[in-house]
């Protein structure tokens, strides 16, 4: 399950977020959080659950005690727990210089990435980059890239229904995805474009050296 | 082109391919076996997925071919493939990592990729492995190439897609005309037998639906029923609407029914007979068992979720009969009991009750009844469900 945590303390925003999330990326399930408090502690009852939380979109101002704070403690928080988590800061406020701080110190070395600043298009990128990592993490998944302890009950035999998953959502965002991750595709995948509104995926790729 | 097979990496699929010849096999053929012999003559060596025995293949082939014909026959009579299936025999570690053998997309049909080597101890336990890997992937490929499938890998069908294939395997442990004996479906009763509390239809109990499929079959009309099942199969659609309309039971009353049946392994007369699994892996787990004093109550609280169950021993020193009170307004919405009698070899004694709405329940008991078993079983769509009962033996 793709599991998103959302700390956002508009409302409407955050259901739009989710409405537009959810009308592209099947099988995902968020947790939502109005206020910094609220937003922790889903971070560590998923944690103390076993439950993986995939990707954090943290608004950059949240509510705590009150008052409005600078919510990159729950980005400490959140890679604590989950060290592969894909943590998005949104914020109203793009050149903030405690946000660009924490972005230089605590995201240069790791694969989280840049604002999305809540101007224009931007929950459409929003949506663009969850894509991204959903089909990257797919790819990895597939490829035992980073694979740690199979849980005993899900992964006995049988990559079937991975290899499903991966070629399906690669024929369904194909056009979305970066260069660089569709160059990683091509390598294993043969990818025909030739019908725009079906694109075909097969295993394949370049019969290179 | 040049490999380097002291240093162990990844190749992708059309570097791999390259090293495997197509063979034909059937007339008209039915499969297309890509492979490599690990010492061929006036080749390139394909090193790590090269064949070492021709048995690995034959028995692949046989395999393939034997549960494809079992399937597409009577009783089950599925459709055949409509092209002959690409069967890709090599090290799958060296490609993605892992070594499990797997069915995927490749020029617009199915294809099944199948391990070409294993570090079995003996080569039965490799031909045993390699059977049941064939006789799984082509169940998938049959089953995913059924018309309203249309070569779809369909999400909501997964899980019954995986209990199917599973059921498949064990066919090799019970038909006398099979490619090989084997019993290697068993590996996946040990999580059945131990967690009951996982939901049937959920990626974590999709390989221990085998037993629901053969519930199915025992109980609607035999292997016939996997292919009225797959017939029905149309992609978008919920695999429980095909089952409701081919039972006429709604999931929840099957489920049920299943549950408790599922107790009774070791009874002849119950759908969910399996000997093989009782005699290995024993009854299902209790979530906990506790002794009814005469007069006294007995509390028993817990939860279940979705299409999971719990089951719960009581034990009554002196028969005479049991009353269960079903305390809470879950009762008949969010969860189903059904209670019963059995021996101690676990066979049914008395008849099973379903109890749907909130009140007391007694349950007679004969002299030759070990204990009571009760089975608290969720339902489709709900979530942690708490549910309390109270046990009082008369």
């Amino acid at each position: 399950m793709y599991r998103v945590l959302i700390a956002e303390d508009n409302e409407p925003t955050r259901r739009r977020v989710i409405e537009e999330i959810s009308s592209d990326i099947s099988e995902i399930e968020f947790l939502q959080a109005a206020t910094f408090e609220e937003a922790e502690k889903l971070i560590r009852e998923a944690h103390a659950d076993g439950i993986e939380i995939r990707v954090a979109i943290l608004d950059s101002q949240m509510p705590r005690a009150g008052a409005l704070v600078i919510s990159m403690d729950l980005c400490n928080i959140v890679s604590a727990k989950f060290p592969d988590v894909l943590v998005i800061h949104c914020t109203a406020f793009a050149g903030d210089p405690t946000v660009e701080k924490h972005v230089q110190e605590r995201h240069s070395a790791r694969r989280v990435h840049e604002f999305f600043p809540k101007t224009g298009n931007w929950i459409e990128a929003l949506v663009s980059e969850l894509v991204r990592d959903k089909v990257e993490r797919e790819l990895n998944s597939f490829f035992s890239v980073g694979r740690g302890v199979a849980h005993p009950m899900f992964r006995q035999r049988g990559a079937t229904f991975d290899l499903a998953d991966l070629t399906q959502d690669i024929a369904r965002y194909w056009s979305r995805l970066p260069e660089e991750t569709r160059a990683r595709i091509l390598n294993d995948f043969d990818v025909d474009e030739s019908n725009p509104t079906r694109i075909v995926v097969s295993l394949g790729g370049r019969d290179g050296d | 082109m040049v490999i380097s097979y002291w240093e162990p990496g990844r190749r992708n699929f059309a570097q791999i391919r390259r090293l495997l010849k197509p063979y034909p096999v059937g007339s008209p053929p039915r499969l297309i076996l890509h492979y490599a012999n690990y010492h061929a003559v006036g080749e390139s060596g394909p090193g790590c997925h090269g064949i070492r025995s021709p048995v690995v293949v034959t028995t692949y082939r046989d395999s393939l071919l034997w549960i494809l014909d079992r399937l597409t026959t009577p009783p089950v009579g599925l459709a055949l493939p409509p092209l002959p299936t690409p069967v890709f025999i090599f090290e799958p570690a060296e490609y993605r990592g892992a070594s499990d053998p797997f069915t995927g997309p490749y020029m617009g049909q199915l294809m099944i990729g199948l391990p070409c080597r294993t570090g079995a101890s003996e080569r039965s336990l490799e031909l045993d492995d390699a059977a049941t890997a064939a006789v799984h992937e082509m169940c998938h490929v049959v089953c995913f190439n059924q018309p309203g499938m249309r070569g779809n890998v369909d999400r909501g069908w997964r899980w019954i897609a995986e209990g199917t294939a599973v059921w498949a395997e064990t066919l090799l442990g019970s038909d006398p005309s099979a490619s090989r004996h084997s019993k290697e479906y068993l590996f996946y009763a040990l999580n059945w037998c131990d967690r009951p509390e996982v939901p049937l239809d959920s990626e974590y109990g999709m390989y221990q639906a085998f037993l629901f499929v053969r519930y199915l079959v025992s109980r609607f009309g035999g292997d016939a029923f996997v292919g009225n099942l797959w017939r029905a199969a149309r992609v978008g659609e919920d695999p429980w609407n095909a089952i409701q309309n081919l039972t006429g039971q709604t999931t929840d009353d099957l489920f049920a029914e299943y549950s408790a049946e599922a107790y009774l392994l070791n009874d002849p007369a119950s759908p969910c007979y399996s000997p093989e699994v009782f005699s290995r892996f024993g009854p299902r787990a209790l979530t906990s068992s506790v002794i009814a004093v005469r007069t006294a109550e007995t509390p028993i609280h817990g939860s279940v979720w979705g299409l999971g169950c719990r089951y719960y021993r009581v034990d009554v020193p002196v028969p005479s009969s049991l009353d269960i009170e079903c305390a809470g307004d879950e009762w008949g919405i969010d969860v189903t009991l059904v209670a019963g009698a059995a021996t101690a070899s676990y066979q049914r004694v008395a008849q099973v009750s379903h109890q749907r709405k909130p009140g007391t329940l007694a349950i007679p008991l004969t002299p030759i009844a070990d204990h009571i078993w009760l089975t608290v079983c969720g339902k489709a769509g709900r979530r942690d469900t708490d549910f309390s009962l109270v046990v009082t033996a008369r």
